[in-house]
């Protein structure tokens, strides 16, 4: 009996670690940014390219960037997440778009509606990489002492938005600015 | 005999399970993301294409920028290797060199821009790994979250072969149990030795 039981128990841990990793993606990696300090840009606005903006100048509040492009297909699914988003008042979206043409972009956010505040242009894609990103969209919450709280990469959905991401911002707006 | 075939079961076994570990630990690494579900993977590889094919369009023969004339052989070749080191986070299975999606394009040229511009290879590790993890590492650092993937596979081979070593030496030290009168009789009878 006792030689059947051996294998038995490494077969059944085997089998185990095999069922867990079949509903593991392992195209989702960890973000090294979580608990990190937002990496710094100056980036041109979209709807306004003389002006810029940047991290500093969102201190203080906490914030949501969606890293998105017009030429990014399942961007579009999660559009309208975001425009719903948007539309409860809740927390400011700043959008990144990534390596796009702006006329193409505005064309875009004309057509589908804007759910940013403002969009930063990164047509070379340096902030983008700065930033980790590597399969657009990619979402980030940001705390009012402008660190990275949170990260997604791939499409919001309403669950994710719902449980996740809404979840943390209330808290996170909850906390004071100051250490 | 049974019991050999058992222990090199549990070898094989353990052999199994220590290729298991590898993934396991990578497992750790992701277990808190794993739960954002596994729907958008087609949909991000089709942004990807959708990437590549706007960047290719766009801005010609992205792939092979290393191959600049201005690149000193010995410097070619450090890129190159710089290149191979690193892993390509939209195909995760091809290095940065060999990939053709835009991000290792885009990669590739900030390794050469940095080479060209003195950075050590020191430099540019940490400018990966500072944005993208120890994942962007063909060759990952040993440290506590990868412990396991470094000795696991030697602790399971080492448990093999010593319960492997168990089984056979417990099985030498066997005598097999005397015998009856009757069956010394019998085994008399049949070597013609009555």
């Amino acid at each position: 009996m006792k030689r059947f039981l051996l294998p038995l128990i490494f077969f059944a841990g085997l089998s185990a670690v095999l069922a867990a990793s079949l509903s593991n993606d392992p195209r989702r990696l960890p973000s090294t940014f979580i608990g990190k300090q937002a990496p710094t840009f100056d980036l041109p606005r979209l709807d306004a390219t003389d002006r810029r903006l940047s991290p500093e100048a969102l201190r203080g509040q906490v914030w949501v960037m969606n890293v998105w492009a017009s030429w990014c297909e399942s961007c579009r699914d999660e559009h309208s997440a975001l425009v719903a988003l948007a539309a409860k008042n809740i927390v400011p979206i700043y959008g990144l778009d990534y390596k796009d043409e702006p006329d193409a972009a505005r064309q875009w956010l004309k057509q589908a509606g804007n759910p940013y505040i403002a969009s930063m242009m990164d047509p070379s894609g340096q902030t983008g990489i700065d930033y980790g990103v590597y399969g657009v969209p990619e979402t980030f919450v940001v705390d009012r002492r402008g660190v990275i709280r949170f990260k997604r990469s791939g499409p919001l959905t309403q669950a994710a938005l719902d449980t996740q991401i809404l979840p943390l911002v209330r808290s996170l707006q909850g906390e004071g600015s100051d250490e | 005999m049974n019991r050999i075939v058992v222990g090199l079961c549990c070898v094989f076994v353990m052999g199994v399970a220590s290729a298991a570990a590898n993934s396991g630990v990578v497992m750790i690494a992701e277990a808190d993301v794993s739960a954002q579900g596994t729907a958008t993977i087609l949909a991000d590889v089709d942004a990807q294409v959708q990437s590549n094919a706007r960047t290719q369009a766009a801005a010609g023969a992205t792939a092979g920028i290393t191959a600049d004339a201005s690149a000193t052989p010995a410097l070619a070749a450090r890129i190159r290797g710089l290149e191979s080191s690193f892993r390509c986070l939209v195909c995760q299975n091809e290095t940065i060199a060999d990939s053709t999606a835009d991000l290792a394009a885009d990669l590739r040229m900030i390794i050469h821009e940095q080479v060209q511009q003195g950075a050590t290879d020191v430099q540019i590790r940490d400018y990966m790994v500072t944005r993208y993890g120890d994942f962007v590492l063909y060759d990952p650092p040993f440290k506590t979250l990868t412990w396991a993937l470094w000795l696991g596979p030697f602790v399971l081979l080492a448990l093999g072969l010593g319960m492997f070593a168990g089984i056979v030496l417990q099985r030498r030290k066997m005598r097999p149990p005397p015998l009856t009168d009757l069956q010394q009789q019998r085994a008399r009878r049949l070597l013609g030795n009555p």
